[in-house]
């Protein structure tokens, strides 16, 4: 045993002796010498957080709980809105002048050959498989987020 | 002693193997019921969580800090980012760990933001150890050798830096294994071990240099 083991074993039969109230039993001055310091280490830390803290901050997470609930909720009907007046505005205009844009667009698509379209189909491929590879780490490391 | 390290267990011995493996997930559903009251809105789940849970976050974040009033401004931020976060604790480890890990990476980013450094080489520029700077006013005569040595002590672990002390706090104090101290602080079971001993052994060396004063 090498005499970094042995003053590690020192030690931990000190914390053992300490940690069972003395009925553990440490031998050598080796041990011995580590016993202060184990006994002081255990020494308990006081605790200096008012007494009503946990209730406080109860009460604080709950408000701020209520308060993201009336904001995500204001915010979803927002967003339905708006969807909403996007969406019948895109109908309208589509009505409207759709015609003119997708026959020129009709007309290229036809002068395409097969072979050309497939090109298009696998660089769009190419495009989401790219960005789905990116996004997957993020997503994964998500669950980190309270730890950073 | 009673294990099977050849590979071939009797039937009692798997009868156990089979009880440890079932008692484990046990301890943590306490943690997984308290966690589903907390999301669930049950009152007073949180405020339990938070009693239950004060005491290490104190002990981590003063460990790292040293300042009370810091301390009890981390303490808050640290629960209102538990509460923040809960839905994403996963039934992987002990609720504790995850507590402590959470107030461990506050009290990290404190110093970072302070710029202090949260480990320091051995011995600084000047060749003096943390524990060189701890008080030489100490009145021999007035006090045990006891009492004494104890006081030194606690003056002596306070100079230690950060991370060393929270280490020897959440060893001795909080009585946590190696390994929950190793995911607490992101830190290897290995450097963990080496803190530990190498603190220690500074402790007991400074300890025996002043006992040597003393005498």
């Amino acid at each position: 045993m090498s005499p970094e083991e042995r003053e590690w074993l020192a030690q931990e039969q000190a914390a053992a002796f300490e940690r069972n109230n003395g009925a553990d039993v440490h031998d050598g001055a080796l041990s011995a010498g580590y016993v202060a310091i184990a006994r002081a280490l255990r020494q308990p830390i006081e605790v200096q957080l008012p007494a009503d803290f946990a209730a406080r901050l109860a009460a604080m997470a709950t408000q701020q709980r209520s308060a993201v609930e009336v904001e995500s909720g204001l915010e979803k009907r927002l967003l339905l809105i708006l969807g909403i007046i996007f969406g019948v505005a895109a109908l309208v205009v589509g009505l409207i002048f759709g015609a003119s844009w997708f026959a020129p667009v009709l007309g290229q698509l036809d002068q395409l050959g097969q072979s050309s379209l497939s090109l298009l189909l696998g660089l769009l491929a190419c495009l989401g498989g790219s960005a789905v590879a990116q996004r997957l780490p993020l997503l994964l490391g998500r669950k980190h987020q309270a730890l950073a | 002693m009673g294990g099977c390290t050849t590979g071939t267990c009797n039937r009692s011995q798997r009868r156990r193997i089979q009880y440890v493996v079932t008692i484990v997930p046990t301890s943590h559903a306490e943690d997984q019921a308290l966690v589903d009251a907390v999301l669930s809105g049950s009152p007073g789940a949180f405020e339990r969580l938070v009693r239950e849970y004060q005491k290490l976050c104190w002990h981590v974040i003063h460990r790292m800090v040293r300042h009370t009033e810091d301390t009890q401004d981390l303490c808050q931020e640290t629960f209102l980012r538990v509460y923040q976060y809960l839905h994403q604790y996963r039934n992987e480890s002990a609720l504790k760990s995850w507590i402590a890990q959470v107030a461990y990476s506050v009290a990290k980013r404190h110093l970072e933001r302070k710029r202090i450094p949260l480990a320091e080489p051995s011995a600084d520029g000047e060749g003096l150890s943390p524990l060189d700077r701890v008080s030489h006013d100490f009145d021999i005569e007035a006090a045990s050798i006891v009492s004494q040595s104890a006081d030194y002590l606690h003056e002596a672990v306070d100079c230690l830096p950060p991370l060393q002390r929270t280490i020897l706090t959440l060893y001795h104090l909080d009585e946590m294994p190696i390994a929950e101290i190793a995911t607490i602080t992101g830190l290897a079971e290995g450097t963990i071990k080496s803190h530990l001993f190498r603190s220690r052994k500074q402790l007991r060396e400074a300890l025996n240099d002043r006992m040597g004063v003393a005498a």
